[in-house]
């Protein structure tokens, strides 16, 4: 059943066993699971079932780091979450990824890859990504890949997915809740405020209001947050404040190690291997993509990160060294600094000019001067980098509040220098495979690590790490259930719970592990025993 | 009019860096490559102790064979013994082979 919240009388009380706080993919996969089941449960989301603008702008931020994209861009907020904007790229992380790996600090997850693995599957039929998984030994003999990194040392193919038209969430799969006989959707249902009972360690109730001024509580036996990596942790937090860090806080790890995917072109692969321009490809109603990462073996004995590397072929304009280093001569002369390399960047900028050239008429007169500039010159690599888990990257409260009351949104991130090493020498690595296949050469950008770490930085806007999951409370926020550390019944369902983040997209993994939830919170999970 | 203008205030400052007014004459390109292939040379010496040429000396005669040419360089990524120059990471062999060039 569909509710608008604004439509109820002031004071309602609802009455459920599970309250779901947040209606994006975690949200509605958990809800799915509990359809039809015995328990009955509301789920609120602070949207209505379209974009509204006026709704959106409670997801600004007060303070965002330089080159961090705006969460109020990132994030929608109304029924479906970030799937109603998302591009459905899609595959599982790695056994490796569940590991305590001794050269990264905060690493390891208290569940390792066996104990998700049978959720994949479920949560691959969630995205619409079919059930055929992701195995390379299935996918790369049908893409024609299977010979191309036989003598590869060092990385592998990997099969990423994505469904065409991406799958919206509550699109896909909101009829069957709003159909439900005992699932119940409020709609302009924006929480602000959870009523923790300190003796019996429960929480009791969650408020909401519908924007109109009036407020409403949902008294539950079971509560589920699943905001957003971002939100979850800024509730928990702002609920924090009454409770003195009850909620899962009392080690000062809400908020914290919180992770993105800095995604870059920090290499280009030169090479005369044309299947490469195969490594993509359409497959009926799904869009299929080969990517290069380093095998468990190398990171394991090299120490490193990995990085999730798709190619596509690029052009000499694309390509040029010319604009990137005209970029940044400029931005390093307008603060009257010399930049890193200095003379390298100056001669790009004279060896490159036609290029140069070729970029200001784009710029300046909507023109093209140069037939060679659509040449093909080679292949970028758009890389997805996989982030160490900091402390000091987090997410707190502002002091500026929303029209709510609540406090805005802060964030701190950065990259560290042991990650940007870490990065370089995964690609060191991985350049070494492409002279042993001999696909080709790899050319390392380093000259252009200034812009690459700064305005040409992109990223998988995949908020993670800032409810980790952990063993003890010391070192994060929720246990292997996804249950917060020092609360009887309350969850959080989301990449929140990340303790670490690989190279790969999360939504599967959220999905997989709403799934996993769902089971535990049916208590038809294997093994489990409600405490 | 006025882009035009801009254009031309463009092209003037671009001309009136030294080095780019060659860059229209063909043979000012393979000086650069020249000058390039110069670097390489002294880099590697620097960076192994000796020359490219006796270095490649040193392999015998099977270097004049291809497929023991390719062997060597892909065996020089196994072992990591590779050169980084401009980015661009190639085997020892290979950049050693590169670098002679300037010698022919």
């Amino acid at each position: 059943m569909l509710i608008d919240g604004r439509t109820l009388n002031e004071g309602e009380v609802i009455k459920t066993d599970i309250c779901i706080l947040g209606g994006g993919p975690a949200g509605i996969t958990l809800a799915n699971e509990l359809n039809g089941s015995n328990l009955k449960v509301a789920l609120l989301d602070a949207g209505g079932e379209q974009y509204e603008a006026n709704i959106q702008q409670f997801y600004e931020a007060d303070s965002v780091p330089i080159f961090y994209p705006d969460p109020q861009i990132s994030r929608l907020r109304f029924l479906g979450g970030a799937s109603n904007h998302w591009a459905n790229n899609t595959s599982p992380f790695s056994p490796l990824d569940f590991e305590k790996r001794d050269w990264i600090a905060n690493s390891g997850w208290p569940i390792g890859y066996d104990d998700l693995a049978p959720y994949y599957m479920k949560a691959a039929e969630y995205c619409q990504t079919g059930g055929d998984g992701y195995s390379s030994e299935y996918w790369l003999p049908l893409m024609e890949l299977d010979d191309l990194m036989q003598d590869a040392m060092y990385s592998q193919l990997s099969i990423a997915k994505a469904s065409l038209p991406p799958t919206r969430f509550y699109v896909s799969h909101g009829k069957s809740l709003v159909e439900s006989a005992n699932v119940y959707i409020y709609k302009y249902a924006s929480v602000i405020d959870l009523e923790f009972d300190e003796s019996e360690k429960r929480i009791v109730a969650a408020t909401f209001t519908a924007y109109n001024g009036k407020q409403y509580k949902v008294l539950s036996d079971r509560f589920v947050l699943s905001m957003g990596g971002l939100e979850n942790a800024r509730m928990l937090l702002l609920f924090n404040e009454k409770y003195n860090g009850k909620l899962g806080n009392e080690s000062d790890n809400v908020g914290r190690y919180f992770m993105d995917h800095p995604t870059m072109n920090a290499a280009h692969l030169i090479s005369e291997v044309t299947r490469l321009d195969s490594m993509s490809r359409l497959e009926g109603q799904r869009f299929l993509v080969a990517f290069f990462e380093l095998t468990e073996k190398v990171l394991r004995e090299e120490k490193l990160i990995n990085l999730r590397m798709p190619v596509t072929s690029i052009t000499e304009y694309g390509m040029s060294d010319g604009i990137s280093s005209f970029h940044i001569l400029k931005n390093s002369l307008i603060k009257g600094e010399l930049p890193d390399y200095f003379f390298t960047h100056y001669g790009n900028l004279i060896l490159d000019a036609d290029m140069v050239i070729e970029a200001i008429a784009r710029k300046q007169f909507d023109t093209k001067v140069f037939d060679s500039a659509k040449n093909k010159s080679g292949y970028q690599i758009p890389m997805m980098v996989e982030q160490i888990p900091e402390r000091n990257n987090r997410i707190h409260l502002s002091a500026k509040k929303d029209q709510l009351g609540l406090n805005k949104l802060s964030i701190e991130w950065n990259v560290s220098e042991q990650n940007r090493e870490l990065m370089w020498r995964a690609l060191e690595v991985f350049a070494r495979d492409m002279g042993i296949t001999s696909i080709g050469r790899l050319r390392l950008l380093r000259e252009r690590a200034s812009r690459l770490f700064g305005d040409q930085m992109g990223f998988g806007h995949h908020h993670m790490g800032t409810t980790r999951m952990s063993d003890t409370p010391e070192n994060g926020v929720v246990d292997e259930n996804c249950k917060v550390f020092g609360v009887g019944n309350l969850y959080i369902a989301g990449s929140s719970v990340f303790p670490t983040g690989s190279h790969v997209p999360p939504t599967l993994t959220i999905t997989a592990l709403s799934v996993r939830l769902a089971d535990h919170l049916k208590g038809t999970r294997e093994g489990y025993h409600e405490q | 009019m006025n882009s035009r203008r801009k254009f031309l205030k463009l092209a003037v400052a671009a001309s009136s860096l030294p080095i780019t007014k060659c860059l229209a004459i063909e043979s000012c390109t393979k000086e650069g490559e020249i000058n390039m292939l110069s670097s390489l040379y002294k880099r590697w010496v620097h960076h192994y102790g000796q020359t490219p040429e006796k270095f490649i000396a040193s392999l015998g005669q099977g270097i004049n064979d291809p497929l023991f040419y390719k062997a060597k360089i892909k065996n020089d990524f196994l072992i990591g013994d590779v050169f980084e120059f401009g980015g661009v990471v190639m085997s020892k062999t290979e950049a050693a082979g590169i670098s002679t060039l300037i010698t022919l």
